[in-house]
C-alpha cells in the first residue's frame, strides 16, 4: 500500500470515528455500543485501552536497552519505541475516556484519591507515565526548533525520566494484571491465576520488542528507506527468549494450579486458549529460533504480526472474550464500536507519521527521503482528480474530503437511536381473556373477591361467574375484571356501553381497548393514512382531508374524522378531542377511566367506601399494592 | 416506496446534509489556508496590500444588484431572481421547518405556502431560462462544459417535485413517487455541493476577497491584465 493511500484511509476511519465519538458525547455510549449490564466491557476496554498498553510497551523495554544498558545496536529504534509508547498511551487515554459513562470523569482520579483501587494505580501510573514519554520524545521537538539551552537541560535531566518511565511501566503493566484477579468467578480458570500481573509485564516485554519491530519494517517501507535488520533481528532474539520464558511458565502455572485435564477438553474456551497461546508465543517462538528468518524483513513482518494479534487477543480474552462463559451473555462489538476504537488508532498512526516526517524519529528518514516519496506521488496535472484534489494543497485536499465523506456516511449508517438518543421500547399489547372464577362476597359490607383456578373449589364460593383478566402485556400482574356487573350497575345509573367504548371502528359495536390503545405505556396513532389515500383516489381524495391548501399538511390543520364518520365516536367526555386520534397508552387509558369513575361513584353512591378508590380495588393480591404509598402516588 | 422515502429522508438526508455543511467548512478552510498563504508570500516580496479598498472593491461586488443592467440585463436578472428563489423557499418553506421541529426540535418563522408557491415557480422558471439562455448564446456555449449544462437541470428537480407534491390535484404522479424524486434530487444536490462549483454558496465572498487581491500581489499585474485585455487607456 502506498503511504498516500494509508494515510487516505487512515483519515477515513477517523472521520467515521469522529463522528460516533460526538454522538456518545452527546446521547452517552448506550446509544452506541452494543454492552449491557452484564457485559459492560467491550471492544473499547479490551480492544482500545488494556490490549494497546502492552503493545505501547516498546517504549520502556527500549528506553532500558539504549539508556540504561547502553546496547548501542538498538540506538535506532529508541525514539521510535517512545514515540509509540507516546501515541498509544494517548489512545489508551482517549479511549478510556469515551468508555466511561461520564467522560469528563476522566479526570476525576487526580481528585478524588481511593488508595485500594487497581485503577486508582493504574490511571495516576498512565498519566504519569504519558508526562515521562511526552518529555523524552520532546529531544526530537527541541532539536528540530534549535532551541539550545532547553536541549540541554532536557539531556541533563533524561537519565531521570527514563528510570520514571521504567519503573511507572513495570508497576502499571503488572497491576493492569492485578485487576483481573478481583475477576476469579467471571474469568474462566485457564487465564485467571495469582501469576497475572507477572504474565502481563513479562509479556509486555517481549510484544514490546515485536512491535517496534513491526513498526519500523512497515514505516521504513512506507518511506522507502532500507530496514534495520540488524537491529530487528536482534530484538527477535529477545523476544523469543522472553516470550519462550512466557510460554513455558504458563504451561507450568496451568499444571501447578491443577487444570492440565482443561487442556484436553473439548470446549470453546480451550480452543480459544489453545489458538491463544499458539499465536501469542509458540508460533512466534519457534520461528524465532532460527536466524534465517530473524534476519528477513518478511518473516520479521509475518512473525510480529500474529505475535501482537495473538497477545492482542490474550489481553482480550483476560478483558471480556473470556468471561463470556459464566456469564452465559452474549456480546460482539456493533460497527460504531469498530470505528471510535479503529479512529483513535488511525489518528494516532496520522500522529506517528506526522512525527516521522517533522521531527527526527528515525535518522534514516531524513528531509530527502520523505521528499523523495511525495515526489514519487505527485498528482498528475491531467487527470480528472485534480478537478477535486488539485495542488498546491493537493494532500490536504484529498484526505480532508475523505475525512468529510466518512464523517457524513458515518452518520448516516448509525441507527435513528445513537442521532436522536434511544427512544422508548415499544410494548404491544393483547386483548384481555374471559375465565370463570368464583365468587366469594363480602361478608363485612359491599363487594366481592375472586378466585380462579385451584381456589375456585374454595367452599366459601358463593356463584360462579365469568371475568376479564385484564394484563396487556402479560407481566403476571392482572386485574380482574367483571364486565357483567358493570354493565348492571352502568345501566341502573342511566348510563350505557359507551360510557367506557368512548369510540368504535366502523361497523363495530363495541371495540375492545387494546385495539386503539395498541401500547402498554406510548401512544398510538390509529389513523391509517395509507388505507385513506387508496380509498379516496389517492391525488384526487388529498384536498378532502387536506382542505386549506395555504397550511402543511398536519394532523392539526385537516378535517377532523367526525366531519367524515359522525358515529365513530360515541362519548365525548372522554378522551381528548384536540389530540386528534393520537391513543393513549394502554394503563394511561385504563387509569383515566376507570379510576375517574371509581372516585366520582365513590362519593356519589351511599354502599360505595373510601376503599372503592384505592388501588386494591382492583389490583388485588399484586405486592406492594396495598400500601398507602400506591394510593398517594396516584 | 414507502420505506425507500423513509430512507431517503431519514438516513441518507442525514449523510449527505452532514457532507455538505462540514463539505463547505472544509472548501472555506482550504480557501483560508491558500489566502493566507498568498498574502505571505505577497508580504515576502515586498507588496503593499491596500486592505481598504479590497474589502471595499469585495463588498461591492457582494452586492448582485450593482452591475446589473451594465451588460446583458436579461440573463443577470434571471440568475438574482433563480439565486433569491432557490435559497428562500427550502430554508423558509413551512412543511420544511416542521421537519427540522421534529428532527432536532429548531424551528423558525416561515414565508407563507401562497408565497412559498410563487417563488417555487419563480425558481423553475428561472432555472429553465438560465439552461436556455445558456444553450443559445454562442458565447456562453464557448465556455460551458458539460455539467454547466446539468446544474440548472437538478436544481429545478426538487422545485417542480415538490411543488408537484404539495399541488396533488395536478399531479400526475402519486404522492409518494413526487416526494421519492423531491427527496432523492435535493440529497444529491447537497453532496454533490461542496465537492463542485456549487461551493461557491460558501466561497462566493472569499473568491471574491481574492481576486481583489489578486491585482496587488505581483507588480504591475494589474497593468499586465489591462495590456492583455486591449484596455491600457481605461481606468482599473
Amino acid at each position: 500500500m502506498s503511504l498516500r493511500g494509508l494515510k487516505t484511509l487512515l483519515w477515513f476511519l477517523c472521520g467515521a470515528g469522529l463522528t460516533v465519538i460526538l454522538l456518545r458525547i452527546i446521547h452517552g455510549p448506550g446509544s452506541v455500543v452494543a454492552l449491557t449490564d452484564i457485559i459492560p466491557w467491550g471492544l473499547w476496554k479490551g480492544g482500545g485501552v488494556v490490549a494497546l498498553v502492552p503493545i505501547g510497551g516498546a517504549g520502556f523495554t527500549l528506553a532500558a536497552m539504549v539508556y540504561i544498558f547502553h546496547w548501542k545496536r538498538y540506538q535506532v529504534l529508541a525514539r521510535g519505541a517512545v514515540l509509540l509508547g507516546l501515541v498509544c498511551y494517548s489512545s489508551v487515554a482517549a479511549g478510556l475516556t469515551f468508555d466511561i459513562g461520564i467522560w469528563w470523569r476522566i479526570v476525576y482520579p487526580l481528585f478524588y484519591w481511593q488508595f485500594h483501587s487497581t485503577l486508582f494505580e493504574i490511571a495516576w501510573c498512565i498519566m504519569l507515565y504519558l508526562g515521562v514519554l511526552a518529555v523524552e520524545f520532546s529531544h526530537a521537538i527541541v532539536e528540530k526548533f534549535n532551541m539550545p539551552r532547553l536541549r540541554s537541560i532536557i539531556e541533563k535531566t533524561s537519565i531521570v525520566f527514563v528510570i520514571a518511565g521504567i519503573s511507572l511501566s513495570t508497576l502499571h503493566q503488572s497491576s493492569l494484571g492485578t485487576m483481573f484477579l478481583a475477576t476469579p468467578y467471571r474469568l474462566h480458570p485457564l487465564w485467571h491465576t495469582d501469576w497475572l500481573p507477572g504474565f502481563f509485564l513479562l509479556t509486555s516485554i517481549g510484544l514490546g520488542c515485536l512491535t517496534i519491530s513491526w513498526l519500523t519494517l512497515v514505516v521504513f517501507r512506507l518511506y522507502k528507506v532500507e530496514q534495520p535488520m540488524d537491529a530487528i533481528s536482534g530484538l527477535g532474539r529477545i523476544a523469543a527468549v522472553v516470550l519462550g520464558f512466557y510460554g513455558l511458565l504458563k504451561f507450568v502455572e496451568i499444571l501447578i494450579a491443577g487444570e492440565g485435564a482443561l487442556l484436553l477438553t473439548l470446549d470453546w474456551n480451550v480452543a480459544n486458549f489453545w489458538f491463544e497461546i499458539l499465536l501469542s508465543a509458540l508460533i512466534p517462538v519457534a520461528l524465532l529460533a532460527f536466524p534465517r528468518f530473524r534476519q528477513s524483513a518478511t518473516a520479521m513482518f509475518w512473525i510480529a504480526s500474529t505475535a501482537i494479534v495473538g497477545m492482542s487477543l490474550n489481553r482480550v480474552n483476560v478483558a471480556g472474550l473470556a468471561t463470556l462463559d459464566a456469564t452465559s451473555a452474549t456480546y460482539f462489538p456493533i460497527w460504531p464500536e469498530w470505528a471510535v476504537t479503529l479512529g483513535i488508532l488511525s489518528f494516532a498512526g496520522l500522529v506517528y507519521l506526522f512525527c516521522v516526517e517533522r521531527f527526527e524519529v528515525f535518522s534514516a528518514i531524513d528531509e530527502q527521503a520523505v521528499k523523495r516519496v511525495y515526489a514519487s506521488e505527485q498528482v498528475d496535472h491531467a487527470d480528472w482528480k485534480t478537478l477535486f484534489f488539485r495542488i498546491p494543497h493537493a494532500e490536504s485536499r484529498l484526505y480532508s474530503a475523505v475525512f468529510v465523506l466518512a464523517m457524513g456516511l458515518a452518520l448516516g449508517c448509525v441507527p435513528d437511536g445513537s442521532v436522536f438518543g434511544e427512544q422508548p421500547q415499544k410494548t404491544p399489547v393483547t386483548g384481555s381473556r374471559v375465565v370463570e372464577v368464583a365468587k366469594v362476597e363480602n361478608p363485612q359490607g359491599p363487594g366481592s373477591q375472586f378466585m380462579i383456578g385451584a381456589q375456585a373449589l374454595a367452599e366459601h364460593a358463593t356463584g360462579h361467574t365469568d371475568v376479564f383478566v385484564i394484563d396487556a402485556n402479560r407481566q403476571a400482574e392482572f386485574v380482574l375484571f367483571d364486565h357483567e356487573s358493570h354493565i348492571d350497575g352502568l345501566v341502573a345509573q342511566g348510563a350505557d356501553c359507551s360510557t367506557c367504548h368512548h369510540m368504535n371502528k366502523p361497523y363495530d359495536k363495541a371495540t375492545g381497548c387494546h385495539q386503539c390503545h395498541a401500547d402498554m405505556y406510548l401512544e398510538t396513532d390509529i389513523f391509517n393514512h395509507d388505507l385513506h389515500q387508496k380509498k379516496l383516489g389517492n391525488n384526487a381524495g388529498c384536498a378532502k382531508c387536506h382542505v386549506d391548501d395555504s397550511l402543511p399538511k398536519v394532523r392539526k390543520n385537516t378535517t377532523a374524522c367526525a366531519e367524515c364518520h359522525p358515529g365513530m365516536r360515541q362519548n365525548d367526555a372522554v378522551g381528548d378531542p384536540q389530540k386528534r386520534n393520537l391513543a393513549p397508552g394502554y394503563m394511561d387509558a385504563m387509569h383515566g377511566l376507570c379510576i375517574g369513575c371509581h372516585q366520582e361513584r365513590k362519593d356519589t353512591l351511599a354502599e360505595k367506601n373510601e376503599d372503592f378508590a384505592r388501588c386494591t380495588q382492583c389490583h388485588r393480591d399484586t405486592p406492594g399494592f396495598d400500601s398507602p404509598a400506591w394510593n398517594d402516588l396516584r | 416506496m414507502e420505506h425507500w422515502l423513509e430512507w431517503a429522508r431519514g438516513p441518507l438526508f442525514r449523510a449527505s446534509f452532514a457532507i455538505m455543511i462540514l463539505g463547505l467548512l472544509r472548501v472555506l478552510v482550504l480557501q483560508a489556508i491558500s489566502l493566507f498563504g498568498l498574502i505571505r508570500q505577497a508580504k515576502r516580496n515586498q507588496r503593499k496590500i491596500p486592505y481598504a479598498v479590497v474589502a471595499k472593491a469585495s463588498l461591492r461586488w457582494l452586492i448582485p444588484v450593482g452591475k446589473l443592467f451594465e451588460r446583458r440585463a436579461v440573463f443577470s436578472l434571471t440568475s438574482v431572481l433563480f439565486h433569491i428563489c432557490i435559497i428562500v423557499v427550502p430554508i423558509l418553506l413551512g412543511a420544511h421547518i416542521l421537519l427540522w421541529e421534529r428532527g432536532i426540535g429548531l424551528s423558525w418563522p416561515a414565508i407563507s405556502m401562497q408565497l412559498a408557491d410563487i417563488l417555487t415557480l419563480g425558481a423553475i422558471v428561472t432555472g429553465l431560462a438560465l439552461f436556455v439562455i445558456r444553450l443559445s448564446v454562442m458565447a456562453n456555449r464557448a465556455i460551458s462544459r458539460a455539467q454547466d449544462y446539468v446544474w440548472p437541470l437538478l436544481i429545478v428537480l426538487p422545485f417542480l417535485s415538490g411543488y408537484l407534491a404539495m399541488h396533488p390535484a395536478i399531479n400526475p404522479f402519486s404522492y409518494e413517487a413526487s416526494m421519492l424524486i423531491h427527496v432523492l434530487s435535493a440529497n444529491l444536490i447537497f453532496l454533490l455541493l461542496p465537492f463542485s462549483k456549487l461551493s461557491h454558496m460558501a466561497l462566493f465572498p472569499a473568491t471574491q476577497l481574492v481576486s481583489e487581491l489578486g491585482w496587488f500581489l505581483k507588480p504591475d499585474s494589474a497593468q499586465k491584465v489591462m495590456t492583455t485585455l486591449h484596455k491600457e487607456n481605461e481606468a482599473i
